[in-house]
Parts: structure tokens; sequence; C-alpha cells
């Protein structure tokens, strides 16, 4: 049997539960520009009923209105999506900024390329060849040559700079990583405590979220989500946060096979800013590879055939590029260079076998050399080899941008979804708002009216 | 950026599809541009060789008319001797023209071995010191052309030619001045004269395959403009469309911004 005030706290809970409810949606709206913020809504029940007994029997009697949980509106679809977006889209990201910056550092596009370098160095040959007796032209061959092996030179070094800076992103990409991971844990842990004391942690949880949302950026993950309110994250076959315990991801790494390398074990990287600084380090690593066979192939084209000639000093045997003696192996680009005696003079340079000062043999033979297709450099020309060189970093370059722009547009629309269901419309809370303070005047006067009747009542008593 | 630089590639990746086809594009005019240069030295080479030729040509003539004169019977000797000196004179031209240096100071006859005078007088004769090698330029990817003529067998001969005329002259072999001396000048004067006819052909050659280079080099130009540069009308056209669009939705922002369920409420 209900109290005779039964209706009066009843509507007094009614009260409270709308006044929490224009609470919830006041928080909602001050949460406008909250990033990683998820909508709250409440939710209401009817309380249990109680029973009351009449004439045709015993009947329910409502009892009016309970909060039955304030929730965080989410979709795990779309935040899985929003994941494996973002982890593309920082992919690309990082891939498509360093190949533009090898990009720049070949500088191909003006005429202050290699590739220039190499004709200019080719024509001066068949200037030298074509008229051997001006020294003018034997000058203008040395400078060719400087140029070349400068800008060969130049090039290496502007490549392994951005090697050595390559590493050292990825070392702070992974040291990220770890503090998010560690950032989870301790989430993990409060949200577990949460958890056993009734309470849903919606602040924390959005927290997490949005650490989860900053990983997947950096490398590709999975998540799980226990009973206890904790979530297990895992990078490829590297559990890095369980439900109790987070593991520290070593920056030890091996380029070529794209893996973090833990121990004896390999962790492959299948997405996220650290696949793309992993790509870029292989991608900087071929084109020093190409610097190097170019520059070994010119010294093994020109300098015997040079060696061979007598040049106006009177000197055989003269190297026109720096080498070294044949049981060592040769350098690579690094320290490619004319040999000391070509760049101490000129004159030193041959441009036939005779030494006769108007045989010009050995230079229009170099010079032919531009179209001679070589089997060490896969049956092409010199020109040709970087030529593709150049052309396979524009053409990955100009795709990843691409690919980098329909990331973006991707990961925008995923997140224009997210918000249609977890932020925040000021439209909509108003719309809330008012319902709410409707609902409230409505509770106020059911509780005025009781009250009068209450006074009616307790007046018949004096 | 493209309005401002002019130039629509300004990173290879721009267009990467074009990238393969511009690179090579400018070395192949790199290499046509070398190519006409080594035309030009060529071309000095080989009007220098003809200005020689055709000056001994001339000598010979002139040897030619004097051998002729000589070999009248009714020339006293006097005026033979006078003749023979006048042919000295020929041969000491003769000697210097085929010691002619070209615009690097190389002497154009003396083959590979060029930097002494190719041709010295020694008791009477004519020696050569030079080579037979070839002077070469290279006139396109693999093709060379010879500019230097090996003359070292005609100068000589030549040389000896006037020789045996000047000591007939001064003995007073009529004989042997029209019977020999006149029809060997001829011979000489012929060979020299086919010696110059090459050298013209070769000179014409060259004429051609400048203009041919010089076809390729404007088409290459142009083709690389083609691909690299900006048809400015278009890229300002588009600049200003994109502005418009730029304002437009600027326009339709600020007046959605305005519009909220709160304007509606009091």
């Amino acid at each position: 049997m209900p109290s005779p005030f039964h209706g009066i706290s009843m509507a007094g809970n009614a009260l409270r539960a709308f006044q929490r409810a224009m609470e919830v949606v006041g928080n909602n709206m001050a949460n406008v520009n909250t990033r990683g913020y998820s909508r709250q809504t409440i939710e209401m029940a009817a309380s249990s009923p109680t029973t009351i007994y009449t004439a045709s029997g015993a009947q329910q009697l409502g009892t009016g209105v309970n909060i039955s949980a304030i929730a965080r509106t989410r979709d795990f679809f779309l935040e899985s999506r929003m994941q494996s977006a973002l982890s593309d889209f920082g992919r690309s990201g990082t891939l498509s900024e360093s190949l533009r910056s090898i990009e720049g550092v070949l500088n191909e596009a003006g005429n202050r390329g290699i590739s220039s370098a190499l004709d200019g160095f080719f024509n001066a040959f068949s200037a030298l060849g074509s008229s051997p007796n001006d020294a003018a032209a034997r000058l203008e061959m040395r400078n060719a040559g400087v140029t070349l092996t400068t800008r060969i030179r130049d090039t290496y070094a502007r490549l392994e700079d951005m090697e050595t800076n390559g590493t050292l992103q990825l070392k702070q990409q992974v040291e990220q990583i770890n503090d998010l991971a560690n950032t989870i844990h301790r989430l993990n842990g409060q949200i577990a405590r949460e958890q056993v004391m009734g309470a849903g942690a919606t602040n924390l949880a959005d927290q997490r979220d949005m650490a989860i949302q900053d990983l997947s950026q950096l490398v590709n993950l999975s998540t799980q989500l226990h009973p206890d309110g904790t979530m297990s994250v895992t990078v490829s076959n590297f559990s890095l946060v369980d439900q109790h315990t987070v593991r520290t991801l070593p920056d030890t790494f091996d380029a070529a096979s794209q893996s973090i390398i833990d121990g004896s074990r390999s962790v492959p990287i299948r997405g996220g800013k650290l696949l793309g600084s992993l790509q870029s380090l292989q991608h900087l690593s071929s084109a020093m590879d190409s610097l190097d066979t170019l520059s070994n192939t010119l010294r093994a084209q020109i300098n015997p055939l040079h060696a061979s000639g007598i040049n106006p000093l009177g000197n055989t045997g003269v190297n026109f590029f720096n080498d070294v003696v044949p049981p060592d192996l040769p350098t690579g680009a690094r320290d490619f260079n004319l040999s000391d005696e070509v760049l101490a003079s000129s004159e030193a340079i041959v441009s036939g076998v005779s030494g006769a000062p108007g045989d010009g043999g050995l230079a229009l033979q170099f010079s032919e050399l531009r179209n001679t297709k070589l089997a060490g450099l896969g049956n092409k020309s010199m020109l040709e080899y970087w030529r593709g060189t150049v052309t396979g970093v524009a053409s990955e370059s100009s795709f990843y941008k691409i690919t980098h722009e329909s990331h973006g547009a991707i990961v925008e629309q995923v997140q224009s979804q997210i918000d249609a269901v977890s932020g925040v419309s000021l439209d909509d809370e108003m719309a809330e708002l008012v319902k709410f303070q409707r609902s409230y005047q409505a509770a106020a006067r059911v509780l005025s009216i009781l009250d009068s009747t209450t006074e009616d009542l307790l007046g018949m008593l004096r | 950026m493209q309005v401002s630089t002019g130039k629509r590639i300004t990173q290879l990746s721009d267009d990467a599809a074009a990238t393969p086809y511009l690179i090579q594009s400018r070395s192949v005019r790199a290499a046509v541009e070398r190519y006409q240069k080594n035309l030009t030295s060529g071309k000095d080479f080989l009007a220098n060789s003809e200005s020689a030729l055709n000056e001994t040509a001339k000598i010979m003539t002139q040897g030619y008319q004097l051998a002729l004169q000589g070999a009248t019977s009714a020339t006293e000797q006097s005026s033979r001797d006078a003749i023979a000196t006048t042919i000295n004179t020929l041969q000491e031209r003769l000697v210097n023209l085929a010691n002619t240096r070209g615009n690097r100071g190389q002497f154009i006859f003396g083959g590979q071995t060029n930097e002494a005078a190719p041709f010295t007088v020694t008791s009477g004769t004519l020696t050569f010191n030079g080579d037979t090698n070839p002077i070469q330029i290279e006139t396109a990817p693999g093709t060379r052309m010879t500019v230097s003529t090996d003359t070292s067998a005609t100068f000589i001969e030549a040389y000896d030619a006037l020789e045996a005329l000047k000591n007939d002259l001064r003995g007073g072999n009529i004989g042997n001045l029209s019977g020999l001396d006149v029809p060997r000048l001829q011979d000489s004067f012929e060979t020299m004269n086919a010696l110059r006819g090459d050298v013209g052909a070769r000179l014409q050659r060259v004429g051609e395959l400048e203009i041919e280079n010089q076809r390729r080099m404007d088409e290459l130009t142009s083709t690389i403009s083609e691909i690299e540069d900006v048809d400015i009308v278009e890229a300002v056209s588009r600049m200003q469309q994109t502005q418009v669009a730029y304002q437009a939705a600027l326009q339709a922002s600020s007046v959605s911004f305005n519009l909220s369920l709160m304007d509606f409420m009091r």
C-alpha cells in the first residue's frame, strides 16, 4: 500500500530526473568543442510499480520515473573503420612527404640534376674528341667531370642526411607509440576500478578512445574490449597492451622487411606512420644504391680505357675518376671524385690512345658510351638507368600524393559519420533542453496540484 | 604557383607520366646542341682546308701556264730563268699553304700529329712529318665524320712537279718541259681539284646536318615547353575560377553559420 504522499514523492522523482536530464544536455552543450567527446544521453525507465489492492483485486500502480543510465553514444563499427582509415592516412602522409623530399634532393625538374650533369659530361667528351687540339675543350671536360662528381656526391650526402633524420623520426614514432600504450594501460586500470564500483566511466573511455585513435595513426593495430571494461591492443603479432600489462615496443628495425625487431622475433608493420617511415627508409636506401651503382659503373667504363692512353703531359696509366686498386671493392658514390691527376690539371685528361695532339679517338669513344647499353645496369645505358631511378621516385611520389589525398577524404567521411552519431549538435541539444524543460514544468504542475489536494485534506482535519 | 613560375612542372611528380619523356628530351636536346657545336668546329676546319686547297689549285694553274710559256721555243733562256724564280716563289707559297693552321692553331694537313709544321723542305724535296690518322667530329649518336683530308702525297707530288719544272726551265730542257712537266702539272692540278671537290662535298654535308639539327632542336624545345610550361591563359582562368569558388564558399558559410535554433527561441 503506497503512502499517502506517494504522488508527491513520485513528482519529486520526476523533477529530479528532468533536472538531471537538463544537466546532461548542458554538459553536452558545454563539450560541443571538446575533441573526442561523445554525446551523452540520459536513459529513463519507469521505476518498479507497487501493488495496490482494489475491490477488483491486486493492481500495479506506477511509481514514476528513474534514471537508468547515462550512456555515451558510440558506433564501434565506425570506430574500427576510423582506426584503419587513420592508419592508411598516416602511412601515405609520411611516405608522400618523404618521397617529395627525395625528389627535391634529386632535383631533376630543373636543369640542375644528375641527368643534366651526365649529359654535360658526355657532351664534353664529344667536344674534346671533335677538337682535341683545343685546350679549352680539355678544361671544359674537367669542369664537366667536377660538376658530375660533385652532384653525385652532394646528392648522396643529402640522402644520407635524410636517412639519419628518417631513423630518428622512426625512433620518435616508436617512443610515441609506447607513451600512448602507457596511457591506454593507465586508463584501462582506472576504467576497470570504476566498473567494479558500478559506474560506467564515460569520460575515461572517451580519453582512451582518443589515445587509440592517435595510436592508429602511428601503427596498424587491433583492439579487443574485455568484460571488465579494459581494452587490449595488439600490433600485428606483438601484444602491446593487454588486460593487466603493457609491453614496450623496441625501436630496433629492419627497413628491408618493414618490421620492428624484438629480440629474435620480428614484428611486421602493416600500416600507420611507422610503416611510412620504414618504407621511406627503403626508398632512400634504394636511391643511394642507384648512385653507388652509377658511380662505380662510370669508374669501370671510363678508367681502364682512359688509363690506356697517353695524355698531353706524356703520362699513361692515369685514371679519370678516383678508384681503388682492383682487389678492393669500388667505394660507390660517397667519395666519388676525379682522380688526383685530373683534379690537378686538365692536361692529365687523355683524348686518344696515341697521345698525338690531334687524336680524339678515345674521347669520342667515351662520348658514345652515352648510348651504350650495359649488362651491369640491366641492359640500360647510364642515362636510362638514372632516368629509371628518378622516374620511379617521381611516380611513387605522385601516387602517394594522390593516395594521401583520398585517404584524407576517407578519414573526413568517417569522421563526419562518427560526428553524426557521437557529436554534439547544438540544435538537437536545444530541442532536448526544451523538451526536458517542459517536462519539468509539467511535473512541477503535478506537484503543486497534489500539494493543494493535500492541503484540502489537511484542512478537513482541522 | 604555376602562374608565378611559368612552369607546370616544378617537381617531377607533378606529372609523373611525362617525367621520363621530359628528361630524355632534355638529354637529347643537350646532345644535339653539342653536335651542332661540333659541326661548327668541323665547318671551320673544312672551310680552312677548302680555301687552302683553292689557293694551291691556283698555284698549280699558274705553274701550268708558266710551263707552257717556258716550253715555247720562242722564249729566251733568260726569260726561262726568270720564270724559274717565279716558280720558286710558287713553291714557297705551296709549302706555306700545306702548313696552313686552323682556328685553334693546329696544322690542318698534319693528321693527328698536328702541333708542329707537318711539311718541311730539305734539299729540293718536300717531306711529310705528320701522320695520316683522321681528325673526326661526332655529328650524331655513334656517327663520326672525318674533317681532315689526307693531302700528304698530293702536296709532295705538286712540289716535286714544280721542282722538276724549275730544273728543266733552268736547264732549258724544252723537250722535258712540253713532254713531261706540262702533263705532270695538269695531273697534279686535277688531283688537287678532286681533293677540293671532296672537301666541298663534306662542307655541304655539314651545312645540311646543321639545318637538320636545328630543326630537331626546335622540335625538342617546343616539346619540352609543351610538357613543362604553363598555358598562362588557362592557368590564370583556372586561378580565377578557384577564387570565385572560394568566395562563394565563404559567403555561403557566413550565411549558414548564422542560422541556429537559438535565434527562434526567447
